[in-house]
């Protein structure tokens, strides 16, 4: 496999959290701590910084990436046990993301398009850039988010265009606690599908740069969440944004610069759709090399095909409707995501910080090519 | 079954593919007949045989094609010296039959260019470049005199890159031409120009050219490798050979750059890219390149780097433009209408009433009319050409208006989609646009705004694939490299262009203000 810059770190870091994260969190954290909300995110900077550090930490004492370091520190049953384990867990937020964005889209943006046509059309693309390999889909990762960001930051500077009302944010003293661990959790949850420099970390050479990438993402993901939330506030202030479905894409709909340019929000869902292709792309990935490692396979790409089939179908028959993607998003996938993503790293990191260093089995692990 | 038996030595003897690979036999008479059996049927063969010297005189013939060599210099410099300075020598000398062939090169012709060959098939090669081939009777080794000089092209001005200021030059079809007007202005010795002779049939003179010292030398080595191993009945122009070396056949990206300026050849050069001419071909190949490069015009070094970078950036707003500008109207006012300010709405409304056509189909109609007089406009006579074009354009756009078949504003976004497609400067890029642009239009009228997200993002997945000769074809947007993109975004002023852009391999990237750098 070719090295990996640090630069490609910090798009697919940024790529696979901030998409989901721009739909979903300003909402959660609305809901549980209404004027408040804004503090959890910024909160989750440090519990961010925690989670990235165990990353890197794991890396740093690895001798092989992830998949191959579940049996290195799990031993050859267990991590390979783990590694079909991961493979379906990773199918399923795969599944859940493709789920999440089709029914978004379907009530947004094209009603009365079957799903299906949807759930076709982004597996198409994902599989196309799983299939072109991944320093392929990884490059496309830099674009994605080198187009994606100014874009972001451009429509969020149009939504500070509507009247603000900065007493929104306040007061801050009567903040409950319990909600503010809760929601604090939940934003900093969505950091861990930063999981995947696990894979890719073995593969930068410069770990300075690494590290200051890693940082970097974890700074765009507080600093566009913040703004989000505060500017959902500051426009419509607490009890009005609760209970809007998506408070993020209100903003963008209600943006209006000189009656001319108005009802932008296609042009945000053209950045989302982008930035979905991204995080379900690394997801399925992750899945991917997982069943490969398991099943000691010269090459995940045919497998690609298999499992889209799989994808698909599981991301259809998930949740009837999109109520019950909400009541996924809200209880099952943080779920998911504190097991998969935080529980088993935090094992592992555990295990290599107890025990001594210098696993002599790694050596003996066939690491299959991640290419 | 005697039919099929072996052949015999007389069958062999007359058969031209069998003799070709034969040596000289030292013997003119055979020679002559070897030659006139390889060489039956050519019209413009001239054979001419002679004697020189005396006491007693030897025999020799003068071999070439009529039309490829300056028979001026033939005569002059090759026939003249032979038949009457060699007498003088004879004479003063009693004599020179020990060593003629020796005589003839070092003391007798006074012409730079010789050389001397051992076979029928290095003559043919050679009489067929416009050199004369030189025999003589008793020796196994025929000499070769550089005569090439053959009724070409002058140098004009480059029809295809039209530029205001800077050279205006262009390439013609005759390669010695091509490579001289490149030293011309790389007065180094490091400027190589290696020569390939390619093609089964036509033995194409191809050159590659490199600046050593500049030039990555595993990106020379692999380009080489791959000029090798072509084998081909005919290389007529670059393109033949990029069929084979590009690193990805199948795709509408192009992987190399054409040009016809040689001032643009040296400015590649001098960044450590590789150029090949090809004989015939008044086009030279650069490679490797990326996509963002193609958005770079010869005249941006030729004025001050302010409008220089101005228009550099209008040249990329209007790539987006000419890819996007159709497939966003007919998803904006198919699918996402209340993006459109009411008034206009209206107003696109009033001037679609009574239009029979779905605004995709409508799109596409006038896109397809756009491209075929585009396309009528390239092959009529140039006198002709421009008027069709014009007239065409004029005509059937206002006569579809009046029709009622297509609506006022499509002209006008196909018009200037038109226009945009071509500030492109170069032919293959908007090549590229123009045949995704239709695809991007499917994609509208199918999916709207997600549609052409979603062609967007297979569009990139597939040039994120590509490469040229190993350069991502992306870089450096992808792998991102942001001292290099702003050099490809605005044109930086010469007194901070300190480094050339990186390659791998490259062991020298310092252009200016260090000791380091080369020359």
């Amino acid at each position: 496999m070719q090295r990996i810059s640090s630069f490609q770190i910090w798009a697919t870091l940024t790529v696979m959290t901030i998409p989901i994260a721009f739909l979903e969190v300003p909402k959660r954290q609305l809901e549980a701590l209404g004027n408040n909300a804004w503090i959890a995110v910024l909160l989750a900077l440090p519990f961010g910084l925690l989670i990235y550090a165990m990353y890197m930490f794991i890396i740093h004492r690895s001798q092989t990436p992830f998949p191959a370091m579940l049996e290195e520190h799990f031993g050859a049953v267990a991590g390979r046990l783990l590694q079909i384990f991961y493979f379906v867990m990773e199918l399923g937020i795969a599944a859940f993301g493709i789920r999440l964005f089709v029914d978004f889209v379907e009530t947004n943006v094209l009603p009365g398009t079957p799903i299906i046509a949807y759930i076709v059309i982004l597996m198409v693309v994902c599989f196309s850039a799983l299939k072109s390999g991944v320093q392929t889909f990884m490059r496309t990762f830099e674009i994605i988010a080198v187009l994606c960001l100014p874009l972001t930051l451009l429509i969020l500077a149009l939504g500070c265009t509507q009247p603000l009302t900065p007493e929104n944010l306040l007061p801050i003293s009567n903040i409950d606690l319990k909600e503010l661990g809760i929601a604090t959790a939940s934003t900093s949850i969505i950091l861990s599908r930063g999981f995947i420099i696990l894979v890719l970390g073995k593969w930068v050479t410069d770990w300075q740069g690494m590290r200051r990438a890693v940082i970097g993402a974890l700074l765009t993901y507080v600093f566009l969440l913040t703004v989000t939330v505060m500017l959902s506030l500051l426009i419509f202030g607490a009890s009005t944004a609760q209970i809007l479905s998506f408070p993020t894409f209100t903003i963008i709909q209600n943006i209006d610069i000189l009656q001319f340019i108005q009802n932008i929000d296609i042009v945000f869902i053209g950045v989302w759709i982008l930035g979905m292709f991204a995080t379900t792309t690394g997801t399925w990935y992750i899945s991917l090399l997982s069943l490969q490692q398991a099943l000691r396979l010269s090459s995940y790409r045919f497998l690609t095909a298999p499992t889209a089939l799989i994808l698909g179908v599981f991301a259809i028959a998930m949740a009837e409707n999109i109520l019950e993607v909400h009541i996924l998003s809200n209880i099952i996938i943080p779920f998911l995501y504190g097991v998969v993503l935080f529980f088993i790293p935090f094992l592992m990191f555990l295990r290599i910080l107890l025990t001594s260093t210098g696993n002599q089995s790694a050596k003996s692990i066939p690491v299959q090519n991640m290419d | 079954m005697r039919y099929l038996s072996g052949k015999s030595a007389s069958d062999n003897a007359s058969d031209p593919h069998k003799l070709i690979d034969q040596n000289i036999t030292g013997i003119l008479a055979t020679d002559q007949a070897n030659l006139e059996t390889i060489l039956q049927n050519c019209s413009d063969i001239v054979i001419k045989p002679f004697q020189f010297g005396s006491n007693p005189p030897i025999k020799g013939m003068l071999l070439y094609f009529d039309g490829l060599v300056d028979r001026q210099e033939v005569e002059i410099n090759l026939l003249k010296p032979l038949m009457l300075e060699m007498d003088m020598l004879c004479s003063q000398n009693g004599g020179l039959h020990d060593n003629v062939l020796e005589n003839v090169l070092y003391r007798i012709l006074t012409m730079a260019d010789l050389k001397t060959v051992k076979d029928y098939n290095s003559i043919c090669h050679h009489i067929s470049s416009g050199d004369t081939v030189f025999l003589i009777d008793g020796i196994h080794e025929a000499l070769v005199a550089g005569t090439r000089s053959w009724k070409g092209r002058g140098v004009e001005a480059p029809e295809n890159e039209v530029v205001i200021f800077g050279p205006k030059e262009a390439f013609t079809e005759t390669v010695r031409f091509n490579t001289a007007m490149i030293r011309r202005r790389i007065k180094s010795v490091n400027l190589k120009m290696e020569s390939y002779v390619i093609g089964r049939v036509t033995k194409t003179d191809v050159v590659l050219c490199y600046v050593s010292g500049i030039a990555p030398p595993n990106l020379v080595n692999e380009l080489r490798s791959r000029l090798s191993a072509i084998d081909t009945d005919a290389i007529l122009d670059p393109e033949y050979l990029n069929s084979f070396i590009a690193d990805t056949k199948v795709t509408i990206f192009t992987q190399v750059e054409y040009t016809e300026k040689p001032d643009r050849v040296c400015g590649h050069l001098l960044e450590g890219r590789l150029a090949v001419l090809v004989d015939g071909s008044p086009t030279a190949m650069i490679l490797p390149v990326s996509f963002p490069q193609f958005w770079i015009a010869a005249e941006d070094y030729y004025t001050p780097f302010i409008p220089a970078s101005f228009y550099r950036m209008g040249r990329f707003i209007a790539f987006l433009v000419a890819l996007l500008l159709p497939s966003l109207y007919v998803a904006v006012t198919t699918y996402h209408q209340e993006m459109i300010p009411t008034a206009l709405y209206l107003t696109i409304a009033a001037t679609r009433q009574g239009v029979p056509f779905p605004i995709f189909v409508e799109a596409i109609l006038m896109e397809a009319t756009f491209e075929l007089l585009r396309e009528a406009g390239l092959r009529l006579p140039r006198a002709v050409g421009p008027a069709v074009s014009i007239v065409g354009a004029l005509i059937i756009g206002d006569a579809a208006v009046q029709a009622g078949l297509v609506s006022t504003p499509m002209v006008v976004i196909v018009a200037f989609t038109g226009i945009a497609s071509f500030v492109a400067p170069n032919y293959n890029a908007a090549l590229i646009i123009r045949i995704a642009r239709f695809v991007f239009l499917i994609a509208a009228a199918a999916l709207g705004f997600m549609g052409i997200m979603i062609v967007l993002i297979l569009m990139l997945i597939r040039m994120a694939s590509l490469s040229s000769l190993g350069l991502p074809y992306l870089s450096p947007l992808a792998p991102f490299n942001w001292a290099q993109l702003s050099d490809i975004m605005v044109r930086r002023p010469w007194y901070q262009a300190n480094q050339r852009p990186y390659m791998e391999g490259m062991e020298n990237q310092v252009r200016q203000g260090s000791k380091e750098g080369q020359e």
